[in-house]
């Protein structure tokens, strides 16, 4: 068993804002375990701090107590540069109406990835093209995020997120903007990439229609995470 | 591969700083060429002069026009230096007459062999007391050609010469070079006064020892004894003309600086949530920095490449009495200065870099 099938353990996580006098805590001990392979959905309302806890998970922010622990790295140990490095080697992310970089055709979008890392070479080209042929966009590879349909340009986000082949997929919102069809496809799309590259996926999403195809569910409300009964 | 591609996909945006960095870089070089041009028209012919060392009379306060030397003051420099380190010159303003009409001219005389007998580029030397040489800027304004005969009127009197030999890079004081034979000039400049006349305006010295100026100064009384720079610096006016156009010439870095600084200043804000996903991934500040200072660079490269031509094609558009003068220096530090200037510029965008939280590019916090 290497260290990666311990996947994400996340223990009593909290985050407080703090803003002069008043003090908002955002997220209040939070615990999680995801396995690899798992698809797992953190359902929530805005402002009931899902993308607070994403953002914890990623090693983005620091809590302000508790630990993330991946594949058998405390982040909280880590540093700001090494916080970068895990993220550039162990995160992939889906952001929010996939922003892709609109002056990158799709395949640099994820080439960019490679980029980042110093690794940009043709080992690099070969993933990236093999990854949009696998997501039935290597036809679309020389095209910029404009000229893209809404499902290609997604599944391009998909490809970027898997590019540099990470251990843990963090998905935020995925279907905002999308009507319940193109989300259904995304998230049917994730659940698979998730399941068939044994990585942890998790997703944020206030959307309850998208729920059909994740492992699990779990819903988030004024900063508590909870299992729904 | 990113900076590149962004550039490429923004050519509006690209394409107007290129230009207005190379319209930059255009001006620094023209300045550059004009202050080199007015330079030369200054002070050319002493810049031509082989020497290191220019000794002036003491009273003279490092005038060309002023400054007379002995010939007792000669032979004891002669002594110190030896005679083949050293060689008088003398100068005066005569008018040129021409049948189109007359020229000031600034009449220089050296002893021939000397060390201050000025590089004949084409005709030949002097031999003879009625022969002259002209400085190319001369055969321009007055069309004189070798073989032309010129007569010089000083103090009223008229001097035949011949034109025997063309120099190159002499003017002075604005006014074309001529050189004569220095007892030609004696007579000319103090007509009468026979052996009582001054030997010599100022006496060259070639030779690089550290301690030649304060042994000649020691030795050679009533004398003083400055570098060919000094000497050059104090002609009236060119200290200031060579400060002016270097403070123009700083306002265009700084302009260069502030345009282009701006510029990515204004790009960087723009594109902070693209910044922001580019963290979120795991991109450095460096990484992010770095992408930005490799478009600083192929901006201004651009630039320079753009502006180059430019410059040259005016420099060969311009009227030859525009004292214009396109040098390799201009162009480097036109060119090198602008890239410099560019980077000082990119700088301020750092600190917007470095500001942008990875954080924002997950949905609203």
């Amino acid at each position: 068993m290497s260290e990666d099938d311990y996947g994400l353990i996340a223990q009593s996580l909290a985050k407080v804002y703090e803003s002069g006098e008043t003090s908002v805590k955002a997220v209040r001990d939070a615990s999680l375990t995801v396995r690899p392979g798992e698809f797992v959905a953190v359902v929530g309302p805005s402002g009931s701090g899902k993308t607070t806890l994403l953002a914890m998970l990623g090693g983005l922010l620091t809590p302000t107590s508790g630990r993330v622990i991946v594949g058998g790295t405390d982040i909280g140990q880590l540093n700001e540069a090494q916080r970068a490095r895990f993220r550039r080697e162990r995160v992939g992310f889906v952001f929010q109406g996939f922003n892709l970089v609109p002056y990158l055709t799709a395949e640099q979008n994820l080439l960019a990835i490679s980029a980042i890392s110093g690794r940009l070479n043709t080992e690099a080209r070969r993933r990236a093209h093999q990854l949009l042929q696998e997501l039935g966009v290597g036809e679309r590879s020389r095209h910029l995020p404009g000229s893209l349909s809404g499902g290609e340009r997604q599944r391009v986000a998909i490809g970027r997120a898997l590019m540099n082949d990470p251990l843990l997929v963090l998905v935020d919102e995925p279907t905002s903007n999308l009507d319940s069809e193109q989300g259904n496809a995304v998230v049917r799309n994730l659940a698979e990439e998730v399941k068939a590259r044994n990585k942890i996926g998790i997703m944020v999403t206030h959307d309850r229609r998208m729920l059909a195809y994740v492992d699990r569910v779990m819903e988030i409300a004024d900063g508590r995470l909870f299992s729904p009964v | 591969m990113l900076a590149l591609q962004e550039i490429r996909r923004k050519k509006l945006q690209f394409g107007l700083i290129t230009l207005i960095v190379g319209l930059v870089v255009y001006l620094l070089v023209m300045i550059g060429a004009l202050g080199t041009g007015l330079m030369s028209a200054m002070s050319g012919a002493i810049d031509s002069f082989n020497a290191d060392l220019v000794v002036f009379s003491a009273d003279s306060n490092n005038s060309f026009l002023r400054s007379e030397l002995t010939s007792d003051q000669q032979s004891a420099v002669s002594g110190v230096v030896g005679s083949e380190r050293t060689g008088a010159v003398g100068y005066m303003v005569a008018t040129a007459q021409r049948a189109a009409g007359s020229e000031e001219v600034a009449l220089f005389a050296f002893q021939p062999g000397s060390i201050a007998e000025p590089a004949v580029r084409s005709g030949r030397p002097i031999e003879g007391q009625d022969e002259i040489l002209i400085d190319k800027s001369l055969s321009r304004s007055s069309g004189l050609r070798l073989g032309d005969v010129v007569v010089m009127r000083s103090a009223l009197k008229d001097y035949e010469f011949t034109v025997v030999g063309e120099v190159e890079g002499g003017q002075f004081l604005g006014l074309p070079a001529a050189w004569v034979g220095i007892d030609q000039w004696r007579e000319m400049r103090y007509p009468g006064q026979g052996k009582d006349a001054p030997a010599a305006s100022v006496l060259l010295i070639r030779d690089g020892g550290s301690d030649t100026r304060g042994r000649v100064e020691e030795v050679v009384g009533n004398t003083s004894v400055v570098t060919k720079s000094a000497a050059i610096n104090s002609i009236g006016g060119v200290k200031q003309q060579q400060q002016v156009v270097m403070t123009i010439e700083l306002f265009g870095f700084v302009i260069g600086a502030l345009v282009v600084g701006s510029f990515f200043f204004v790009l960087t804000m723009q594109r902070s949530y693209e910044i922001a996903i580019f963290k979120a991934m795991g991109a450095s500040n460096w990484w992010v920095f770095g992408q930005l200072i490799r478009q600083v660079i192929l901006v201004a490269l651009a630039g320079v490449v753009l502006g180059i031509p430019l410059a040259l094609l005016t420099a060969l558009a311009i009227p030859s009495d525009v004292p214009l003068k396109v040098t390799a220096g201009a162009f480097l530090v036109g060119g090198l200065g602008i890239t410099i200037a560019a980077l000082l510029g990119a700088v301020f965008s750092a600190r917007q870099v470095v500001r942008v939280n990875p954080v924002s590019a997950l949905g609203q916090m």
